[in-house]
């Protein structure tokens, strides 16, 4: 079969964006509900449970009740800004899903249909590009409130996110060297193909976690908002729906971050151990490798789901776990660690990839395992060597003392009476 | 192929559509009563003094500027790294120079105090 | 006033000590010579001192690096009324020596007026204020001598002298009216005004305060932004307000405006009986509310000489270790939240739940327990009360546990806390910093050992010390507090008495109602303590008790009538609170709520 025609690719295109981004929303809503609910376990405590079974229908009495709620715009705020920074905050978080492939290709009679939005070329870039504009937002929000908290939490959403831009963009920058392009169809099956990215990769994310983990904002990054200071940071002046998108998007940051976690690293919609859904759909509308299914498409979509759920579920994990960082600490994390180790590693791994090449060993599951040695060697000289247990050198940067404060005991005489 | 970016126009769209739905709908079905006390700004309950958007501490403008110089090199080291393979051991040498010239940067920037945030 | 009042049937326990036999005092009257007017002994037979009041900072000088009497605990008033000379009380104590001295200067009501003891200690900056606020005293040299609980634009004048009326001098609707007419001026000190406008201001009262303040900006440097943190902030624990002038996000200024929640628990207790002012300690810190009112009952009974029971000295030791605990686990759960870990707060709140719970079977209330009666308790415990307190504090460790896996060793909570808020031995014995933060600092001074109360030093406890005073050292400290407080409770679990709780004194606790119903005496004896309240002999004395926050001192001053008349609650949160900006001058904002957080305040007990 040869690809499609354009009528057929544009009214798939138009179904497959409709119901990715459908089902997506949904889950986006569903993660509100899903922090609420683990943070409720991990506190014991109950969590939402008075709107449907286990509190199922929270997220749309959550979106009806913003709906109707009324809004203040604070005194003195420019109010055309103030109305736009929600939307510059919520619209590219909304679009940056359009790039990660969810399954494997599904058969139709009009030809074979990536489970894409849009397959793009730039695929990565494009992610990066359109990520980044969401700062926007965050920083009119807060500069147009009139507030200080406002300001003081736009300022900082600012600072601390084009901070970790870069390094979050020098964290990519191992992937494109090992894959050589950035295409996420291709970056699965390539996975598929030789490892997970994971192993030969592994530094690679941790910086890309602690990277994203900054990106969106969240505990233990949560600077711009940071509740016990700020009160709510940019979007203290918010209420009601303008309150809601800021927090949509960030979920839906969240949620775009764990996928981009597990297609970037975890082998995308890949089932390990099965090499039944190892299939790549070719710009012509072949399918080299295994036969696409429908079935396949649906375990493979499930596959995805659950990688994603898991890296929600961490991202939910840390922020129930682990306090705050100070704005400080954050920024020397960023700047004076992960961006100098970020290089590092990148001449370190480019180093590498030339040795093998050299010794003449061709891309696949050997060369992967060599770069996975190389990778435990450099995570133990992290854990052991740089860090020494510190676990993020950013936090005691300050402080020049033993961890362990001496307390010493003493014991007291009643000498009260011998004084007289 | 070009036709692959029309569904991202679309989604461009839609997500733009909800977005102005969820503003401009709860402008409508919400409720207003402004009162003066209401519309004050947030500052724990005080009357604020001064004015908010004044000139402000330029340690943050300094991180944006560095993000301009660091940002654009990380755009570099992209397209480097797609073509890696291809460029071979000259392009790793180029490369190496390159990042040494951004470390060297760092470096500068971290000896003159534009990381450190306090005092 | 005479205080030296021995009733002949009342024992005074330890016996009384002729005056001039404490060295140090002898030595005051033959180098001052005629500046020591009198010397008294005090209900504890504790030596008063009253000092001619013109040379007041000589003398205090001479005390603190002569005699060492190196921590101020209070500065405080006493108004006799009827034109009588308002007393300014200090209260010193030598720790090495561990003896307290009261210093008294008495200045006429209609111009009263002190050199500071501010460069002498630090701790008086704001015990001055509160003197300057409730009496008017006016304290030259002082660097900031505002009205710190009354609101700067209050009119009605100085609420603890006895001329004031209970419910002020204007009426209720001018009162509103004031409230409701306040301009910037009255809630922003002129320091803070002049920054955010940039522009000199000139005081429109000019209550001790300088006329004109210049602001020394360069035009082109950043403008420093004036911030309030609170009243109304997540992260203030109550009605706190700080302003803070903020460079960036570094604090170049901290002022804390207090007072929001003042509710005159000292002038209030004039007005009421001795055992009818229990109610009213409690709802100071009520985080801790048994400790205050064991405290208080204690005082009295010093005041009184009175010995309670056996039973009902370890059921105390029980109800005030039972909430040390209940206040720091608080302490843990805020701190932590306020640090960003929200989740050590629900662990240590179902703790409190059970503390509550144990409260509540106990006292009916969960939380203003009044526990305590003069002479006593309220009631004897419940049976199986004291199991349930067992099973506690069996079971009570395994959370504390879980709360210091949670943090002891996390490298983000070692970073936020290590090294912030110092404050080292020396300045915060001088700074009256109190309690866990003064351990924390590196001072081993805790009243349950130095002045023991309750036959503390019958128990085998150890006091932990920290050794850098910074945010980490108070959270180690409180941790080990916690777990020396279920040692404590565990060994007064094994030696709880049977007896009586209450002492037989039908001067003090009313009689059971089987004696009232069927005898005559017994009748009388309830009538009397019903219609006239408890009579407790004329004196004073300054009892202080080692709260969770660190040292609860009560002034309690009789005329022998059936009222106080003067209850003065020296709370440790007040003089905690006191060390704030120097503690987080220099720090950035999120130090601000991480220090605050964690020198344990509580807003009742600051305001009271």
């Amino acid at each position: 079969m040869g690809p499609l025609s354009t009528k057929a690719f544009l009214i798939i295109g138009a179904a497959k964006m409709l119901m990715i981004f459908v089902g997506w929303l949904t889950a986006v809503a569903g993660v509100t509900l899903a922090e609420r609910k683990i943070a409720a376990w991990i506190q014991d405590r109950s969590g939402p449970n008075r709107v449907g079974p286990w509190g199922l229908f929270q997220p749309i009495a959550d979106g009806l009740k913003n709906f109707l709620k009324e809004e203040v715009r604070p005194a003195g705020s420019s109010r055309w800004v103030f109305y736009l920074a929600p939307v510059i905050s919520m619209f590219p978080a909304m679009v940056v899903f359009a790039v990660i492939p969810i399954a494997a290709p599904l058969p139709t009679r009009w030809g074979t249909v990536n489970m894409i939005v849009a397959d793009l070329p730039i695929g990565i870039l494009y992610i990066l590009a359109i990520a980044s504009l969401g700062v926007y937002g965050l920083v009119l929000g807060g500069w147009s409130s009139n507030s200080k908290y406002s300001f003081l939490g736009g300022v900082r959403a600012s600072a601390q996110m084009i901070s970790y831009e870069v390094a979050l963009g020098l964290s990519l920058v191992p992937i494109l060297m090992v894959a050589g392009n950035v295409t996420l169809p291709q970056l699965v099956s390539q996975q598929q193909d030789a490892l997970w990215y994971i192993l030969p990769l592994m530094v690679g994310y941790l910086f890309l976690t602690a990277s994203y983990f900054a990106e969106t904002n969240r505990l233990p990054f949560d600077m711009p908002e940071a509740e016990s200071e700020l009160v709510a940071g940019f979007h203290t002046e918010y209420s009601a729906m303008k309150f809601a998108m800021f927090m949509l998007a960030e979920y839906a940051n969240m949620v775009t971050a764990a996928a981009l976690m597990a297609t970037l690293f975890f082998g995308g919609w890949d089932i390990p151990f099965w090499s039944g859904d190892n299939m790549t759909l070719a710009a012509d509308g072949s399918v080299a490798g295994a036969a696409p299914a429908w079935w396949k498409t649906t375990l493979t979509g499930l596959c995805f789901a659950a990688k994603t759920g898991f890296f929600i579920l961490v991202f939910i994990w840390v922020r129930w776990t682990v306090p705050r960082f100070r704005y400080d600490q954050v920024m020397s994390l960023g700047w004076k660690v992960l961006i100098p180790m970020e290089v590092v590693y990148v001449a370190l791994l480019g180093g590498a990839m030339l040795y093998l090449d050299y010794l003449g060993i061709p891309f696949g599951t050997r060369y992967a395992l060599y770069l996975t040695a190389l990778n435990v060697v450099l995570m133990l000289v992290i854990v052991f060597v740089v860090d020494r247990n510190r676990i993020i050198l950013g936090a005691g940067w300050r402080q020049t003392r033993p961890q362990r404060v001496k307390s010493e005991w003493i014991e007291y005489a009643d000498r009260r009476q011998d004084s007289r | 192929m070009l036709r692959e970016y029309v569904p991202v126009l679309m989604i461009f769209a839609a997500s733009l559509g909800v977005a102005v739905i969820m503003v401009v709908g709860s402008q409508i079905l919400s409720n207003r009563r402004p009162t003066p006390v209401k519309s004050e700004p947030y500052e724990s309950g005080m009357p604020p003094i001064g004015d908010t958007r004044e000139r402000f501490a330029v340690k943050y403008y300094v991180v944006a500027m560095l993000f301009l110089l660091f940002d654009v090199e990380v755009v570099i080291l992209f397209t480097w790294g797609i073509v890696f393979k291809s460029l071979g051991l000259f392009g790793y040498v180029t490369i190496l120079i390159f990042l040494l010239l951004l470390v060297v940067g760092l470096l500068y920037e971290w000896r003159k105090g534009a990381l450190e945030w306090e005092r | 006033m005479s205080s030296t009042t021995t009733s002949d049937n009342i024992d005074k326990g330890a016996g009384p000590v002729a005056p001039g036999e404490r060295q140090d005092v002898a030595q005051l009257k033959t180098k001052f010579g005629p500046a020591i007017r009198s010397i008294e002994l005090d209900a504890a037979d504790e030596p008063v001192v009253y000092i001619a009041p013109d040379r007041n900072t000589e003398i205090l000088q001479y005390l603190r690096d002569e005699q060492g009497y190196d921590m101020l605990r209070d500065v405080t008033g006493l108004d006799w009324g009827g034109g009588r000379p308002i007393q300014v009380v200090y209260e010193l104590w030598a720790s090495e020596r561990r003896l307290p001295l009261r210093v008294k200067a008495e200045v006429p009501p209609s111009n009263p007026r002190l050199q500071t003891a501010f460069g002498i200690w630090h701790a008086a900056n704001w015990l001055e204020r509160e003197a300057y606020d409730m009496f008017g005293v006016k304290f030259d040299g002082h660097p900031d001598l505002r009205r710190i609980l009354m609101p700067e634009n209050y009119e009605e004048g100085y609420p603890l002298r006895k001329d004031f009326p209970l419910r002020g001098r204007f009426t209720r609707a001018e009162q509103t009216r004031r409230a409701l007419a306040r301009d910037l001026e009255d809630i922003y000190s002129l320091e803070e005004l002049a920054v955010a406008s940039r522009e000199t201001r000139t005081a429109p009262r000019g209550l001790g305060v300088t006329a004109e303040i210049p602001t020394d900006v360069p035009d082109l440097e950043a403008k420093h932004m004036i911030l309030n943190i609170g009243p109304q902030h997540p992260a203030t624990h109550g009605v706190l307000r700080l302003v803070v002038e903020l460079d960036g996000e570094t604090i170049v200024k901290c002022t804390p405006h207090i007072g929001y929640l003042h509710t005159g628990f000292e002038k209030l207790s004039e007005y009421r009986t001795w055992n009818q002012v229990i109610p009213l300690t409690d709802r100071m810190d009520y985080l801790a509310p048994m400790i205050y009112n064991i405290g208080y009952a204690l005082g009295v009974e010093k005041l009184l000489g009175l010995e309670v029971t056996p039973r009902c000295k370890v059921i105390r030791v029980i109800c005030m270790e039972l909430n040390r605990i209940f206040s720091h686990l608080i302490w843990i759960g805020t701190t932590a939240i306020d640090i960003g870990a929200f989740t050590p707060f629900l662990y240590t709140f179902e703790e409190r739940e059970r503390i509550y719970n144990l409260h509540e079977a106990y006292t009916g209330a969960r939380m203003t327990t009044s526990v305590s009666r003069i002479g006593g308790m309220m009631a004897d415990v419940p049976p199986g009360w004291l199991d349930a307190v067992r099973y506690f504090i069996e079971t009570f460790p395994n959370t504390l546990d879980e709360v210091e896996r949670l943090l002891s060793q996390n490298a983000i909570w070692i970073g936020r806390t290590q090294g912030v808020g110092v404050m080292g031995a020396a300045e915060a014995t001088n700074a009256g910093l109190c309690g866990p933060n003064l351990r924390a600092s590196g001072v081993p001074y805790d009243v349950r050992k130095d002045n023991p109360y309750l036959e503390y030093e019958t128990y085998d406890f150890d006091v932990p010390i920290g050794e850098y005073g910074d945010v980490y050292d108070r959270y180690l400290v409180r941790m080990e507090e916690m777990r020396q407080s279920v040692r404590i409770i565990e060994q007064a679990l094994d030696r709880v008495p049977d007896g009586p709780i209450n002492v037989k004194d039908d001067r003090v606790i009313l009689p059971p109602k089987s004696r009232v119903m069927n005898s005559i005496d017994g009748m009388i004896a309830h009538f009397k303590l019903v219609m006239e309240g408890l009579k407790v002999p004329a004196g004073e004395t300054w009892y202080s008790v080692e709260s969770s926050k660190g040292e609860l001192g009560f002034y309690l001053v009789s005329d022998g009538g059936p009222k106080p008349v003067r209850c003065r609650y020296r709370g440790p949160s007040f003089m905690n609170m006191s060390n704030l900006p120097a503690l987080v001058k220099g720090e950035l904002v999120a130090d601000i709520i991480a220090v605050n957080a964690s020198i344990d305040i509580v807003l009742g007990e600051i305001d009271r």
